[in-house]
């Protein structure tokens, strides 16, 4: 038995059925916010992309914002444009359109302004929701479901009782078929070895070893005498001895399964199983390249509290601790803190995947509910 | 009795303090282990849950966190004084 799904045109299942309002372009967030104002029930998708950009930024602008219209969890999409930006509107549909789902843009410029743009959308996003709401949740597999595990906000116990606790709901998600996601390179450094071991393959195994050391050449280029701080002196005052360890405690997240596929940031995994992503450690520039390679779900550990959501993917928020679960509890689902307190992990762990079931089904985590919608695209060179 | 420690994965031969541990103390939590510490462990620190041999692997989620530089004795705390980083 697996779920109780929204079945997209091209096989894939929603987890959630949103409508969604882009912008092509950061100029055009006006129209969007305005858009979203009157008819509250869509998502609205704003950033700070869209133009001024080199063409490799342009591309993860591209790849992202068409990712997340293409992420199961969305029924429909309207893109707004402005007209003369590089990441266009048309180019936008052009991208999303071949998954099947009802997608259609407005260019302001074409339009007439920002008050005709924003009374047009309105119309099509209430006919795209009204379509929207009369489709029905079907029962499908767990192979159907992308499960995006991150970590951010840590303290010395996330990697002793709240990664671990993730690692084994991951591993039961990859025997059931599904498919993990583990972001955050930045801290895999020093796992390159245990990781690379773990690769279904030599080419994969490779893949890992070096996504892994590049990302540690360009800690030590960009942070110079910072790149130390991976492992501080308070981490080791802490108990961690060196960045193995360190690293360990964020991995362990993604369970231990066999590694089946390397892919850069934004990108849609083409293996089942887990899945290694390019993205910074930075939290929201990893959700948001999670959810645009298609995680319906994404599951979330901190140590030091962090109550960070994403517009269309439901993510369920896990403290390591009892302290930060009661002082954060209107954003915290689950309180890994009890596995020191005589919780087994085996006891933990089943009650994530509980919790798990019931937020697929519909069941809306804290950060769900109380609307925590972040997004960041994880661009890299200058603007100009 | 309360748990003083918790070991990650079954293959681990150390396990994470979750409080301060004073020496003599009961090491507690691991079904079917039975030890003491040697000496102060402080939370969040390890403490060796057999004899580790000098150059053996120190074991932590399952895997290789580093090799012992010296023997290390069950109940011994383990951390960058008695454990050698390999391949980094």
């Amino acid at each position: 038995m697996g779920f109780m799904g929204f079945r997209r045109p091209d096989g894939s299942w929603g987890i959630r059925n949103h409508v969604l309002v882009v912008s092509s372009v950061s100029c055009v967030n006006g129209v969007v916010n305005a858009i979203a104002r009157e008819v509250p029930e869509v998502k609205a998708i704003t950033h700070t992309e869209g133009c001024g950009r080199g063409l490799a930024d342009v591309e993860v602008t591209m790849r992202t914002l068409a990712g997340l219209g293409r992420n199961p969890n969305v029924a429909a999409v309207l893109i707004i444009g402005l007209g003369c930006e590089f990441v266009t509107a048309p180019g936008l549909v052009g991208a999303i359109q071949s998954c099947g789902k009802p997608v259609e843009c407005l260019v302001l410029q074409q339009e007439g302004g920002s008050k005709k743009t924003t009374a047009k959308g309105v119309t099509i996003v209430r006919e795209m929701l009204a379509q929207a709401a009369g489709m029905r949740r079907e029962e499908c597999g767990w192979d159907s479901l992308v499960l995006g595990v991150e970590c951010g906000g840590s303290d010395a116990l996330s990697g002793v009782t709240a990664n671990p606790l993730v690692g084994a709901a991951a591993d039961w998600l990859v025997a059931a078929g599904g498919t993990v996601i583990l972001s955050e390179t930045t801290e895999m450094i020093g796992t390159e070895e245990i990781l690379s071991r773990r690769a279904a393959s030599q080419e994969i195994g490779a893949q890992v070893l070096k996504l892994i050391k590049d990302q540690g050449r360009l800690a030590r280029d960009t942070l110079g005498p910072l790149a130390d701080m991976v492992i501080s002196p308070g981490n080791i005052e802490g108990g961690l001895s060196n960045i193995q360890e360190k690293s360990l405690g964020c991995i362990i997240k993604g369970g231990n399964s066999s590694v089946n596929e390397v892919i850069s940031y934004s990108t849609k995994p083409s293996r089942r199983g887990l899945v290694l992503m390019d993205t910074p450690g930075s939290d929201i520039f990893s959700l948001t390249g999670m959810a645009a390679g298609g995680a319906q779900l994404m599951v979330f550990t901190t140590g030091r509290g962090t109550p960070a959501g994403f517009p269309i993917v439901p993510v369920i928020k896990i403290a390591s601790n009892s302290a930060v679960y009661t002082l954060l509890e209107d954003d915290m689902d689950l309180n890994a803190g009890r596995l020191i307190e005589g919780v087994r992990l085996k006891e933990g762990a089943a009650e994530l995947i509980d919790l798990i079931r019931r937020v697929v089904d519909g069941y809306q985590p804290k950060a769900e509910a109380n609307l925590q919608d972040c997004l960041s695209i994880h661009t890299v060179g200058p603007a100009f | 009795m309360e748990a003083n420690v918790v070991r990650i994965n079954t293959r681990d031969n150390v396990a994470v303090a979750v409080m301060d541990i004073k020496c003599g103390d009961p090491v507690t939590g691991i079904p079917g282990l039975a030890l003491r510490a040697r000496e102060d462990i402080k939370r969040n620190h390890k403490v060796a849950l057999t004899e580790i041999r000098d150059n053996a692997p120190v074991i932590k989620y399952g895997e290789t966190i580093g090799l012992a530089s010296g023997n290390i004795q069950e109940g011994e705390w383990v951390h960058t004084h008695n454990l050698k980083t390999v391949g980094a």
